[in-house]
């Protein structure tokens, strides 16, 4: 109906373009918001009937005094942009303000059981930082030294605590561990999907079963520390991250396995094992055995334990990643 | 492996009930690892002092919310299971 209509219209104008006058009816949205306003919103069809008939009836009083009209019709567009405005305004700042409310709100939770700023210098990583790491896990035997580097108050060269993974290639991060686990998970499945058995439930499965052996492990070690009385200042986050560190191998395998046959891979695996063994017996040795040289507190029989424990932690990373590639 | 969070959880629980429900006299006391039996014997730092230590606060932390716990689980399993 409005596409029959409307065609007749336009003529009229054209020829109104012509003339000196702009066009007025050329948006009918800001000329009719009252009855916009009054049309009860029971069905969608009687509003745009009767905006056609209104403005029909328009048409053939605007042509003998268009100037009176002309009047009207700005009047009421400007009107209604002056409402719209206020209406707009309004809207803008009452979300705003329901945005900012709400923002507040989650940030103060966030803040309640995160710990932001902790959390945020696992993520100063920077490009180099990142692709020297990868590297260093991938080939870990001739890296030296491992130790992490302190960062001085600048007053009393006190220790205020570690250097940011940017600034430190030994520093743990959890910005490769994220995106390992999200890589791996997906990786999962485009090697189901080569094989033809891909389902959408299977990444929620190996997500599930990659963050449960990342829990499990961490637990194993936290409860080794326990149980060893290591009191060291390593928060969780490390442990989590050195834990993380192992879908790079996983990764590779899984890219290995896609175009390789089968011995490749399985030297690929020992491989990756081996390496992410060693780094993390070299990387968890300041976990491990804090500062063995300066504190005489250590005996012998339970520093001999604690390194037992760390070749168990590195030996129990091929069951990890055994889990992880099946 | 297939394991979901549900499971991951019961997987917990049940450890915890397995620790919690080591009888104090009938089990630990005869293994000797019973917490009231070495008040001062040995130091506070030791391999098994650590672990009598665990497991004594465990099931005197966890009694109350393992029954709690156990009595949800348990009904969701006949209902839902």
């Amino acid at each position: 109906m409005y596409n029959q209509n409307n065609p007749p219209n336009y003529p009229y104008y054209s020829q109104q373009q012509h003339s000196t006058s702009p066009p007025p009816l050329q948006h009918p949205i800001p000329t009719h918001p009252p009855i916009q306003m009054r049309d009860p919103p029971s069905s969608p069809s009687p509003p745009t009937q009767q905006r056609m008939t209104h403005q029909q009836q328009h048409i053939p009083h605007q042509h003998p005094h268009q100037h009176p009209h002309q009047q009207h019709i700005q009047q009421v567009s400007t009107d209604y942009n002056m409402w719209n405005d206020a209406t707009t305004q309004m809207g803008m700042q009452f979300g705003r303000s329901a945005m900012m409310a709400g923002s507040e709100y989650v940030e103060k939770n966030i803040n309640r059981y995160v710990n932001y700023p902790a959390l945020k210098y696992y993520f100063k990583v920077n490009n180099s930082y990142v692709a020297h790491k990868i590297r260093l896990l991938l080939f870990p035997w001739r890296h030296r030294p491992w130790s992490r580097l302190v960062k001085r108050s600048e007053q009393n060269g006190q220790m205020e605590g570690y250097k940011p993974p940017r600034d430190d290639i030994n520093s743990p991060d959890l910005y490769i561990p994220v995106m390992a686990l999200v890589t791996y998970v997906l990786l999962t499945g485009i090697v189901a999907g080569t094989e033809h058995k891909f389902h959408p439930r299977d990444l929620g499965v190996n997500a599930t079963t990659a963050f449960f052996l990342m829990i499990l492990e961490l637990a194993f070690i936290k409860g080794g520390c326990y149980l060893l009385n290591i009191t060291s200042e390593t928060s969780i986050l490390d442990v989590l991250a050195y834990s993380g560190y192992k879908f790079i191998g996983v990764i590779i395998t899984l890219l290995v396995s896609l175009i390789a046959p089968f011995w490749i891979v399985l030297a690929t695996f020992i491989y990756t094992v081996a390496a992410n063994g060693f780094f993390l017996l070299r990387s968890l040795k300041y976990v491990v055995l804090p500062d063995t040289t300066t504190t005489n507190t250590v005996n012998v029989p339970q520093r001999q334990r604690r390194i037992h424990f760390l070749f168990l932690v590195a030996a129990l990373q091929f069951v990890f990643m055994y889990f992880l590639i099946k | 492996m297939v394991l979901s969070i549900g499971q991951i959880i019961y997987v917990i629980l049940l450890v915890i009930n397995a620790i919690a429900i080591l009888n104090e006299e009938r089990f630990l006391a005869r293994i000797g690892m019973s917490s009231h039996i070495e008040p001062g014997y040995g130091d506070v730092t030791s391999f098994k002092s650590k672990i009598i230590n665990l497991i004594s606060a465990v099931r005197t932390l966890m009694r109350i919310p393992l029954i709690v716990l156990n009595i949800l689980v348990i009904i969701y399993e006949i209902l839902l299971g």
